[in-house]
């Protein structure tokens, strides 16, 4: 076909290049926040036990779950900001499913995206491979760790213990970077993306 | 008001991720006023060419707009700002689900007025006008015996009351232009009857309607109309301007409405154009050719000769009985006049012997308070197709489950082939009783077409020759072989059937479970799946069918079991259920418009050839004598012949009893903390959890989960509540306890009371992770508070008028959320369906299989949580896009001023909250600090 790749009179530069998010990215965001919002309370569960009897560095290692929202979101948008977006309505959305932290979520969801948004913009939001991923997902978590530490108090912990959980912690959030990457790959596949800038890069035309 | 002409010319579009062409060179004009169908075969592009009458394509979808242009009024869509588009423009699309932006009546419908910045005061009018129009007058607004209950909440709406919903929307914003896009191609039969009252009504009072919408409310919308010049016109005599595209594959039930059909062919170009009586009489053969389904009438008409589309049932049965009296009279044309093709039926023939039989049996959700079916006893024999119908809800779809063996029943025994089923092992269950879900997404478990396929054939333990043998056959029986390597997801819907009905069938099954397997097909596609079914039943297969679609039950059942609250009421031949008026209406069915006519016709005191349904018509053979054409019967002769019946009543719907949501909104409550505004509740814990953060003592925490357990207590919530929800954070506290009791630093002179490799237990460690335990589980329980007393809902508004939350994210989060109770039912959907697809019986097997069968089987069951997560994720992404574009079409994109139709109140009482919490934390820290201090003795 020689037709150029888009020719959208109302958009003539493509989706991509557009600064102002349509309906549809926002909606896309959207819904990975909520449905991530319900994974964080459901996984609240097993967390709780599995740190009431391995204490805080397996509760670290458990804790990566909770930065996939803000690594997937943007892996599928590919737009500045989504994932601050992203993290932070996954936030809200959990509190409005139910989650008895409340209000406090926000502020977490805020801290665990900054560190992952600000690697997908050191990369120009072109470079979305594994490495990149799982960049962004460690620097999500050392940037949210000196809040999450201070909250719950861990500063007095001994050294070792503190060394474990930063071990722990990065291996987390390094593998909530794999599970964003292979979970986005694995709903390319099914077509659902399409519209998305994650769709148009990776969708052969059949 | 004057609707705008919409000129199309050359259109050429080509969708992403697509090699073909979705339109080809449309160049077409819709005059003002005009009402036109839009037909043709699926994949004709007809919901792209809607997308574009209205700007949505450019504006909100993506495509590749290869040529030519939309103009509106001689303005082109692309250079016109989108939300001056959608507000003369309105689009109804076909998903109930996924057009509903906000949880409540009032509040979706003021979405696209505040969308076009309508003044909040005009806004309580405009909706209830609209409410009005579409038949979900608020209850206090109605008058007399029609007062019946309309439930607030949106999802307590069925799916046939959520489409009138979505129209009033549209209606508020009172466009010049509405297009239906198949509305009610998901709804059951009532609920699609509701849809075309309504939207006939509309056209009837539509004159009326824009008048007094003129004169109210019209400054709102376009300040080009002035009132003065309206008011002392005389009432127009014919119709109101408004245009009116419909797309549909059924068209009879908009027949009358209609001035004009374009017919769009397989690649996208306008096939042909005309009145409704020159396409579907004039041009036949065509229309037939493209697989479009032939309405009734024009059936009727084509028998008679006549070139005139009859414009009521009464008439075409009127038609129709003369024809048959005429054919009589003929001498028989050689060969005889064939009947309609007869079916294999086996009415009234004994059942020698039941593949399954259930006695008294019942089946209860769990938390329900009624049985979804209760003390059903039924046999079916082997070559039975028996449709199962009832309104939605009656427990077609629990029966279904129950008879596929998918759910066990709470009550009453199933047997197979004389065994209790629960004696029958789960891999032979598997084989034999193959359940195809109404969603095919739900049970593709495979990544590719083949690959699903094979899992289809996992329990039939064959070598991998063979399995590939058998697949290959299927793929080329269910036309797939080209999309081998193609995922599932990416197919059509037509094909996504074939394929779950392909792999349900591969197992030569004994019994297999249909839920409305023709849902939003064409005629080729159901003809096709039927074809497939028909020949399994002929081989002995017992066939079960749920369905909404009479002509599919008339045409292809040999019995049909009517349900209703969860009992069997009606257990006959199809001709007996279409025979019984009040069967049918106590099934919610409504007779499909072949049997009407016949009926009709009958009733008339004709006497016709047995017709049952759409293909029973074409079958006969239209006779041709000198008279041809010669019948003519006008409008107002039929009228005072026989006179139409009744519009059907304003529509009466049950309330909805789905899922309940999560976090309910929990509607207006008298408690003081209710009353605060949200985003200040939403800053004072916030601010609280931190000002918590410097607490480290144990006592501070205590006094002030005490305080917060007696703030809730004067809001109703008692303490009982609050410890049961917070148990879980207990379990999390308990880690910060002992981690911190036995591995925290040690500072200098500390006794250590107890060592064990790296634990040491110190009395500062103990108290330290004691203050840190309690502390958080009181800042969860000011947050419980919170979240007990904010409804979601105000919560978001509140955030977006008071707390700097961008309206655009703001208004997507509620949209979102008003569908993840949908998703939650959606899971347990997808659950059933890969239960069906035999997951859990080859897990099993893989635990005495080979080497290597247990890790396998653990590997499976660590990855079930992804793909059952990747399916929801794919499911609700498809249906957030398409609630996305519903967004725009009312007016979400390209807003310049928005305005609120509810503000969520900011009084001086929620500063004073706010500083009185503050202070009792403060007071609670310094009292307790002060004790702690007087008191504490640290033991050296």
């Amino acid at each position: 076909m020689n037709e150029p790749r888009t020719v959208n009179p109302s958009r003539p530069n493509g989706p991509g290049t557009s600064q102002t998010w349509r309906t549809t990215d926002l909606m896309v965001v959207v819904v990975v926040a909520l449905v991530f919002g319900a994974i964080y309370v459901a996984w609240a569960g097993p967390y709780e036990w599995v740190a009431a009897f391995g204490g805080t560095p397996t509760q670290e290692a458990a804790n990566g779950l909770w930065f996939v929202a803000g690594l997937l979101g943007p892996y599928l948008i590919r737009r500045p900001g989504a994932a601050l977006a992203s993290e932070v309505l996954a936030s809200l959305a959990e509190m409005l499913v139910g989650a008895p932290w409340g209000p406090g979520l926000v502020i977490y969801g805020l801290l665990q995206s900054i560190g992952a948004e600000a690697v997908f913009a050191l990369f120009g939001y072109r470079r979305w491979t594994l490495v990149t991923m799982v960049i962004a997902g460690v620097a999500a978590g050392l940037v949210s760790l000196p809040y999450s530490w201070w909250d719950y108090g861990y500063l007095k912990l001994d050294v070792p213990v503190l060394a474990t959980m930063l071990v722990t912690r990065t291996v987390g959030v390094a593998v909530a970077g794999v599970i964003a990457k292979y979970l986005g790959d694995a709903l390319v596949l099914t077509g659902a993306l399409k519209d998305t800038a994650i769709g148009r890069a990776k969708v052969e035309d059949v | 008001m004057s609707a705008p002409r919409i000129e199309v010319r050359d259109l050429t579009i080509r969708h992403f991720g697509r090699k073909r062409r979705c339109l080809e060179r449309v160049s077409l004009t819709i005059a003002p006023g005009e009402r036109v169908l839009i037909a043709g075969p699926s994949g004709a592009g007809k919901s792209t060419l809607a997308l574009c009458l209205n700007g949505l394509v450019p504006h909100s979808v993506d495509v590749h707009w290869v040529s030519g242009s939309v103009e509106i009024s001689g303005e082109a869509t692309s250079t016109l700002p989108p939300g001056d588009l959608t507000r003369r423009i309105g689009v109804l699309f076909q998903d109930p689900d996924s057009q509903v932006v906000l949880s409540k009546i009032d509040e979706d419908i003021a979405f696209g007025l505040e969308n076009r910045g309508i003044p909040p005061v005009d806004m309580p009018g405009l909706i209830a006008r609209a409410r009005f129009a579409v038949g979900l007058a608020r209850t206090s607004d109605r008058e007399g015996e029609d007062r019946v209950r309309v439930p607030e909440q949106v999802n307590r709406l069925s799916g046939g009351a959520r489409q009138r919903l979505t129209l009033a929307g549209l209606l508020a914003g009172n466009p010049e232009v509405l297009i239906l896009d198949e509305p009610v191609a998901n709804l059951d039969p009532v609920g699609a009857a509701t849809v075309w009252s309504t939207v006939a009504s509309l056209l009837a009072d539509g004159d009326e309607t824009a008048r007094n919408a003129r004169q109210t409310g019209s400054q709102a919308f376009d300040g080009s109309s002035s009132e003065a010049c309206d008011i002392g016109e005389p009432r127009h005599p014919t119709r109101v301007a408004r245009s009116l595209i419909v797309i549909e594959h059924t068209a009879d039930d908009v027949l009358p409405m209609l001035d004009r059909v374009i017919v769009l062919d397989q690649e996208g170009q306008v096939a042909l154009t005309g009145t409704p009586d020159e396409v579907f009489i004039g041009n036949r053969e065509v229309v037939r050719s493209l697989g479009i389904r032939m309405p009734v009438w024009a059936s009727v008409a084509h028998l008679s000769g006549s070139s005139h589309l009859p414009r009521s049932h009464d008439e075409a049965a009127i038609t129709f009985g003369e024809w048959a009296a005429r054919r009589s009279h003929l001498p028989a044309s050689p060969g005889g006049q064939p009947e309609p093709h007869i079916r294999n039926r086996t009415d009234g023939a004994p059942l020698i012997r039941p593949r399954i039989a259930l006695s008294g049996v019942s089946f209860r959700h769990t938390g329900s308070g009624r049985d979804s079916v209760s003390g059903v006893s039924l046999t079916c024999a082997p070559g039975e197709l028996i449709a199962i119908v009832g309104a939605n809800g009656a427990g077609k779809s629990t029966l279904g489950l129950i008879l596929a063996g998918v759910v066990q029943p709470t009550a009453g025994t199933v047997l197979l082939d004389g065994t209790p089923l629960e004696q029958v092992p789960g891999i032979d269950q598997r084989r034999r009783l193959r359940y195809v879900f109404q969603y095919p997404e739900h049970q593709f478990v495979g990544q590719t077409v083949r690959s699903d396929l094979e899992a289809a054939m996992r329990v039939e333990q064959l070598d991998a020759h063979a399995v590939s043998e058998r697949v290959d056959d299927a793929l080329r029986r269910a036309e797939l072989e080209g999309l081998a390597r193609a995922n599932p997801f990416t197919l059509s819907h037509g094909q996504k059937r074939r394929l779950s009905v392909a792999g349900a069938l591969l197992t030569n099954p004994d019994i297999l479970v249909l839920d409305e397997p023709t849902f939003g097909q064409d005629d080729h596609h159901t003809a096709q799946l039927m074809a497939t079914v028909t020949r399994r039943v002929a081989d002995g297969c017992t066939a079960i069918v749920i369905t909404h679609d009479l002509d599919l039950v008339a045409c292809h059942a040999t019995r049909v079991i009517g349900m209703r609250d969860g009992e069997i009421i009606f257990d006959g031949t199809p001709a007996n259920l279409l025979e019984s008026d009040s069967i049918l209406r106590s099934c919610s069915l409504r007779r499909p418009p072949a049997a009407e006519v016949a009926w009709r016709a009958r009733q008339l005191g004709f006497t016709i050839p047995p017709v049952a349904c759409r293909q029973d018509l074409e079958l006969l053979k239209p006779t041709v004598d000198a008279r041809s054409g010669g019948l003519r019967l006008t409008g107002p002769y039929v009228a005072n012949r026989i006179g139409d019946p009744p519009a059907s009543p304003r529509p009466r719907e049950p309330d909805r009893t789905g899922a309940q949501l999560i976090g309910t909104d929990r509607g207006p409550s008298d408690a003081w903390l209710e009353r605060r505004n949200p985003t200040v509740k939403f800053g004072v814990v916030v601010a609280l959890g931190f000002m918590m953060t410097f607490v480290f003592n144990p006592l501070t925490p205590i006094v002030w989960l005490g305080v917060v357990m007696a703030v809730a207590r004067t809001t109703g919530i008692g303490p009982g509540r609050i410890v049961r929800l917070l148990s879980p954070v207990a379990v999390f506290a308990f880690s910060l306890l002992w981690t911190n009791a036995f591995l925290s630093s040690i500072p200098s002179g500390e006794r250590i009371l107890w060592q064990w490799g790296p634990f040491h237990l110190t009395v500062h460690g103990l108290v330290q992770g004691s203050a840190l335990a309690l502390r958080g589980i009181s800042t969860a329980a000011v947050g419980l508070l919170f979240i007990l007393t904010t409804d979601p809902t105000l919560l978001v508004v509140s955030l977006v008028q008071h707390g700097r939350l961008p309206y655009r994210w703001g208004y997507a989060l509620l949209a979102g959320y008003r569908f993840m109770p949908g998703l939650a039912d959606e899971l347990v959907q997808i659950r059933l369906a890969r239960r069906v697809r035999g997951e859990d019986v080859t897990d099993e097997r893989a635990l005495y299989g080979s080497w290597g069968g247990g890790l396998r089987r653990r590997a499976n069951g660590f990855s079930r949580p992804f793909r059952e997560l990747r399916i929801l994720l794919t499911v609700a992404i498809l249906r957030a896009t398409r609630l996305a574009i519903a967004m725009d079409a009312r007016g979400f994109a390209g807003i310049t001023t928005r305005t609120y139709f509810r503000t969520v109140p900011l009084v001086p009482a929620d500063f004073v909250f706010a500083g009185a919490s503050f202070l009792a934390l403060a007071v609670v820290y310094l009292a307790t600090s002060w004790v702690v201090q007087t008191t504490w003795v640290p033991p050296s």
